[in-house]
């Protein structure tokens, strides 16, 4: 109570304060109508007149309330295409505070929604607007309104706005951008293959986007709302040029599958695609303002509608597969022989034009040895060029008892579109034959003692006294036994041998002293090569280091010489070699150790060559 | 990223293609099996042969049911070729019932079916050792001549019942390799002609040594254009690879 008094108390000064507002321009107008007095003659009426209308106008000025059409772009319009969007405007001017959203008469009669509210407000007075998107769907004229609203205890009451909705015209010319070229047309299509159908069948919807500018950028594409229908997937945009009333244009097409799901009249609406176009460059800071990305405008264009008239499905006993022109149906099983409990694939395929997507997988008439289970689907074109499609059903089909079965041909009903009537498809009868599993036959084989591990289904007789079918068996080549290489098992085998014959063949043929005497000698050969022709001093330490490996450690240094006379001695040498041999030492021990002519540098180097050779035959 | 993703998908395409054909092949295959099987079993044995003829690897149950079907049609040394072909990788169970079935025909032939010691015994190996794989057997059979030389080399006392044991194990599983070794190493054939003869070189025109008895069993030891060397009964010569199966 005490709200509603508040309220009353509010609305009601504010009242008081506009009309002291409006009474204070009046009193001030009358003033100078004082002030005007002085001027004379004719001009004096002519004044007072409008001093009186002025004064007239502030004491009528109030909230008023007002409704207009425009089209998407905000331009004010009476004509609009049938299913395309227009917008509905009602705009309360001189309002104080908050307005509610007025009421407008027949509008609940259209497709509306209201997309956006704009208030600004001067003064405390505001202006607010209140924006509708409607869509007519039937040409004709038609009006809306008045839109009304209560504000301030005081009844506002627009105009009545009338539309023309008219039937699409192929091509809407560009407006809205005077500095844009002329030429430039850009146009949405929508059209479809047929617009009288009966429910569930097949409509193919395209929506094309005409354009000539190859600048412009195609940024959104709004496809119809398909209230009613069935739509299966949209393609992707296809481009092409097409020639309308001998103007050439670029297109980009849409194209979608829809099925009606009921009778009825339908009105596909109006698609949109939003559009980008450069802007010119002869503006002042145009360059500037590229930086920003304002050089482009940005447009919306609409299509025409489509009017669809689906009529019911004639009557029919029993159940419709699909509606369409259809060719044939088959059938087909893989393998066509298979064990108890495996699978076998049954392919059912379909072939035609029609609702082939809504199609849902059939029931199959199965004998009761045989089992199934829905598996997928798929569509694939057939690739004629015909249009034709083709739909494959697969099934699982599991054999539950032996012997041969025969699986009913399947029926396909359908409408058929062209000649109105109900038609029906066969599939061709299959035959498949389920063996006994392997474990039918293990069991079997304990009760035939002689079949063993195989069992034969036919009788054995006399004549047959061999075992039966090897079912059980793998009928693919089994991996033989894996074994390490022939070759490499006989090496293996032979190895420990080595490690026995091993000191033996060193016993026999790698004595270590014969061995390491051979080496000393090569050694030295070596060396003295290497010192020839000068370096005589090394001649005797050469010849002690190969002496050392030798004799070992049974001669002492010292006594190399004797060691090696001895041994001449024993290896019948004369007696003058034995003395060439000390006079060999002799002179490399002093070579050593004391000085030696320069002539005989390159002949003791020689002789050392010949006695190690020498000496390698003795010792 | 799109471009790597767009590859793997059209891998994985074309690997779940592969599988599928494989799985696809490998049913046919099965088919044929089953298809062969069950005209045998309506004793309709050229079209079960058809069948099986058309399988592209033929497993053992294939084979042995190949032979069955050369038995009823009365071609018994095929019978016996296949029959022998399906021992390899059989069960103990399986080889005991191909012998018995090659006991049979060799009955029908009026040949002598009474085996050797060492057939038995070899026989015996086999079906002892047959869920051990060969590769098994060759480490045992390393393992245990290892050990002896090293305990031969070691002197310890326990060597003699050791050394003894492990003698008997190289000595049971040599046996079964050798078998083995033979096996792999060693091709043989079934004279599958009534009028056959061995000559002394690969053509006609050589004089024969001996003729060859029908369903039995040579050994291939080379082969040339249309003739195979082979031994047969201590007899080294040719004969025509018309007149024998091998195996």
């Amino acid at each position: 109570m005490v709200v509603k008094m508040g309220r009353i108390v509010g609305n009601l000064k504010t009242f008081i304060m506009a009309r002291t507002v409006m009474f204070s321009f009046f009193i001030y107008f009358l003033a100078l109508g004082e002030t005007l007095q002085q001027v004379q003659g004719e001009r004096r009426g002519v004044l007072r007149l409008l001093i009186g209308l002025l004064a007239m106008s502030v004491f009528f000025l109030d909230a008023g309330i007002h409704m207009q059409v425009c089209t998407s772009d905000g331009v004010r319009c009476e004509s609009v295409k049938a299913g395309q969007p227009f917008l509905v405007e009602v705009i309360i001017d001189k309002v104080q505070g908050s307005i509610p959203a007025p009421t407008i008469q027949g509008l609940d009669r259209f497709v509306a929604k209201r997309t956006g509210m704009y208030m600004s407000s001067i003064n405390g007075l505001s202006t607010t607007k209140y924006t509708y998107q409607v869509r007519i769907d039937e040409p004709g004229t038609y009006s809306i309104g008045p839109a009304q609203l209560t504000h301030q205890q005081q009844d506002l009451t627009s105009n009545v706005v009338t539309v023309c909705v008219g039937k699409d015209c192929p091509t809407t010319k560009q407006h809205g951008s005077s500095q844009a070229n002329p030429e430039l047309k850009v146009f949405l299509r929508l059209a479809v293959d047929t617009d009288h159908v009966v429910v569930g069948q097949k409509i193919v919807g395209k929506l094309r986007f005409y354009y000539q500018d190859q600048q412009l950028n195609l940024s959104h594409i709004g496809l119809p709302e398909l209230v009613g229908f069935d739509v299966k997937e949209v393609s992707k945009p296809v481009g092409g040029t097409e020639n309308c009333n001998g103007t050439m244009y670029r297109y980009a097409q849409w194209e979608w599958d829809m099925y009606p799901t009921k009778a009825g009249e339908y009105i596909i609406p109006a698609g949109n695609a939003d559009y980008e176009l450069p802007a010119q460059d002869n503006q002042f800071m145009g360059g500037f303002f590229m930086f920003i990305n304002t050089r482009v405008d940005r447009k919306r264009v609409y299509s025409n509608a489509a009017k669809i008239t689906v009529d019911p499905l004639p009557h029919y006993n029993g159940k419709v597969d699909a509606i369409g022109t259809f060719e044939s149906i088959t059938a087909e099983i893989k393998p066509g022989v298979a064990k108890e409990g495996e699978g076998m694939v049954l392919s059912l395929e379909i072939e035609g034009k029609g609702n082939l997507q809504s199609i849902v997988p059939p029931s199959l008439i199965m004998p009761s040895g045989l089992k199934y289970y829905d598996s997928n689907s798929a569509v694939t074109d057939v690739g004629d060029g015909s249009g034709m499609q083709k739909k494959r059903f697969e099934f699982i089909v599991q054999g539950l008892q032996p012997g041969d079965w025969q699986i009913p041909s399947q029926s396909f009903t359908y409408f058929d579109c062209k000649k109105h009537q109900y038609k029906t498809l066969q599939s061709a009868p299959l035959v498949v034959s389920i063996m006994p599993s392997a474990q039918t036959y293990r069991t079997a084989s304990v009760v035939d003692s002689f079949t063993d591990e195989f069992a034969d289904v036919a009788p054995v007789s006399d004549s047959e006294s061999i075992a039966g079918l090897n079912a059980a068996g793998p009928w693919y080549p089994v991996s033989e036994r894996k074994s390490l290489p022939w070759w490499m098992f006989h090496i293996l085998i032979a190895m420990p041998f080595l490690y026995v014959c091993y000191p033996l063949t060193v016993k026999r043929f790698g004595s270590t002293a014969r061995a390491k005497k051979r080496k000393g000698f090569a050694d030295a050969r070596k060396k003295i090569k290497q010192c020839m022709p000068t370096d005589e001093k090394s001649l005797y330490a050469i010849f002690n280091e190969c002496l050392a490996i030798c004799f070992g450690d049974t001669v002492a240094d010292e006594s190399f010489c004797k060691a090696v006379e001895s041994r001449m001695a024993l290896s019948g040498s004369s007696e003058k070699e034995c003395a060439d041999w000390n006079d060999f030492y002799s002179q490399i021990t002093r070579a050593a150790y004391g000085a030696c002519g320069d002539g005989k540098k390159n002949e003791l180097c020689r002789m050392a060559e010949e006695w190690l050779n020498r000496l390698e035959k003795i010792i | 990223m799109a471009k790597s993703l767009g590859k793997n998908y059209m891998i994985i395409r074309a690997l779940l293609l592969v599988m599928v054909s494989t799985v696809l092949c490998a049913g046919n295959e099965e088919e044929l099996f089953l298809r062969g099987n069950k005209y045998y079993q309506q004793h309709d044995y050229d079209n079960a042969l058809i069948s099986y003829e058309l399988l592209q690897a033929k497993g053992r149950a294939v084979l042995y049911n190949m032979g069955n079907c050369y038995y009823h049609k009365n071609d018994y040394p095929q019978a016996l070729a296949y029959w022998t072909r399906a021992q390899s990788g059989a069960t103990n169970q399986e080889l005991l019932t191909i012998e018995r079935n090659k006991q049979h025909i060799l009955k029908k032939l009026g040949k002598s079916v009474t085996k050797t010691f060492m057939q038995k015994v070899i026989e015996l190996l086999q079906s002892t050792t047959f869920y051990i794989s060969l590769f098994c057997l060759q480490i045992l059979f390393l393992l245990c001549w290892y050990f002896i030389l090293f305990l031969a080399c070691r002197r310890s006392r326990v060597k003699k019942r050791v050394v003894g044991l492990l003698c008997i194990i190289i000595l049971l599983v040599g046996a079964t390799l050798r078998v083995e070794y033979n096996k792999q190493n060693t091709s043989s054939a079934i004279v599958t002609s009534q009028q056959a003869f061995v000559f002394a070189g690969p053509d006609k025109g050589f004089h024969s040594l001996c003729p060859l008895a029908y369903a039995d069993t040579v050994v291939i030891k080379e082969k040339r254009e249309g003739w195979y060397k082979i031994g047969y009964t201590g007899i080294i010569g040719w004969v025509e690879a018309g007149v024998i199966q091998i195996v």
